[in-house]
């Protein structure tokens, strides 16, 4: 069974921002320390799709985009400027992967979640390789398997 | 309000472009360096072209109690730089929770995107917590 682990650099008050404009999350609670402080937080905190698309860029990485069936992630904690995550995958069977991000400062976990790819599939038939959309075909053919 | 707060409610429907220079923004953002298909959790973009506020109060939720308790895509087909995607939003669950805090609410929401060609290229599933008041 196939293991992942994968250090984030620092998360910054930049990439928060930067997320935001990029997603399209201006919930000032990110993004806007005076506000944040005003409701009662140390300081702005990162948005919890920030934390599942960092750990989606470690499975995407590890696992491969096309490969994925699914993603999920569950949000346990926040993320603070200045921390690093640690993203962990373990595979528990031959297509389920679970999913862990824990901040390294304090071992708290931020995030669990799982990815499952594809069921492996047999080599394409030699008539595929004349089909025009190569990318989009293999792909339709994943689906309807 | 509240009372429409249930499964099969169509929260809204959008429709937008995968822009070049929207998926290099987004996966420079977050460190991902596959650009040729869309980022595993791109679809949260849609957020340009919701009215998060309007969903909020369609469900009749308060906002400074809510949370985000997690998120979940399956992928049907691939998206690409120059697709159009459609995402139809629906309440697929609700659920009551009591706690020691008082009854908490939680929302599941789904959303199929379509690309242009017609074929399902996600589904996504967030959950929507509304805390005890």
């Amino acid at each position: 069974m196939g293991a992942f682990e994968q250090l984030t650099p620092p998360v910054t008050r930049t990439q928060i921002v930067r997320f935001a404009g990029a997603a399209g999350d201006f919930n000032p609670m990110h993004h806007d320390e005076t506000f944040a402080q005003a409701n009662g937080q140390p300081s702005v905190f990162a948005m919890g799709q920030l934390t599942a698309a960092l750990l989606g860029s470690a499975v995407t990485e590890w696992l491969g985009r096309c490969n994925l069936a699914g993603y999920s992630v569950r949000f346990k904690e926040k993320v603070w400027p200045g921390d690093c995550l640690m993203l962990t995958g373990r595979q528990v069977d031959e297509r389920r992967w679970d999913l862990k991000g824990v901040r390294e400062v304090d071992d708290v976990v931020v995030v669990t979640g799982w990815a499952i790819v594809r069921p492996s599939q047999p080599s394409p038939p030699e008539a595929a390789s004349t089909e025009t959309d190569g990318a989009r075909s293999s792909a339709s053919a994943i689906r309807s398997s | 309000m509240r009372e429409r707060l249930a499964p099969g409610l169509l929260v809204d429907e959008v429709e937008f472009p995968v822009e070049e220079g929207k998926v290099m923004e987004f996966a420079r953002a977050v460190g991902d360096t596959d650009l040729d298909t869309a980022p595993l959790t791109f679809t949260a973009v849609a957020a340009h072209w919701r009215d998060q506020a309007a969903m909020v109060e369609l469900l009749g939720l308060e906002l400074p109690r809510i949370v985000i308790g997690g998120s979940e895509w399956e992928y049907h087909a691939p998206v690409e730089i120059g697709d159009r995607l459609r995402g139809r939003r629906v309440v697929s669950a609700v659920e009551e929770k009591a706690s020691a805090r008082g009854s908490m609410t939680i929302v599941t929401l789904q959303t199929h995107f379509h690309r242009g060609d017609g074929a399902l290229a996600v589904v996504q599933r967030d959950t929507v917590i509304e805390l005890p008041g």
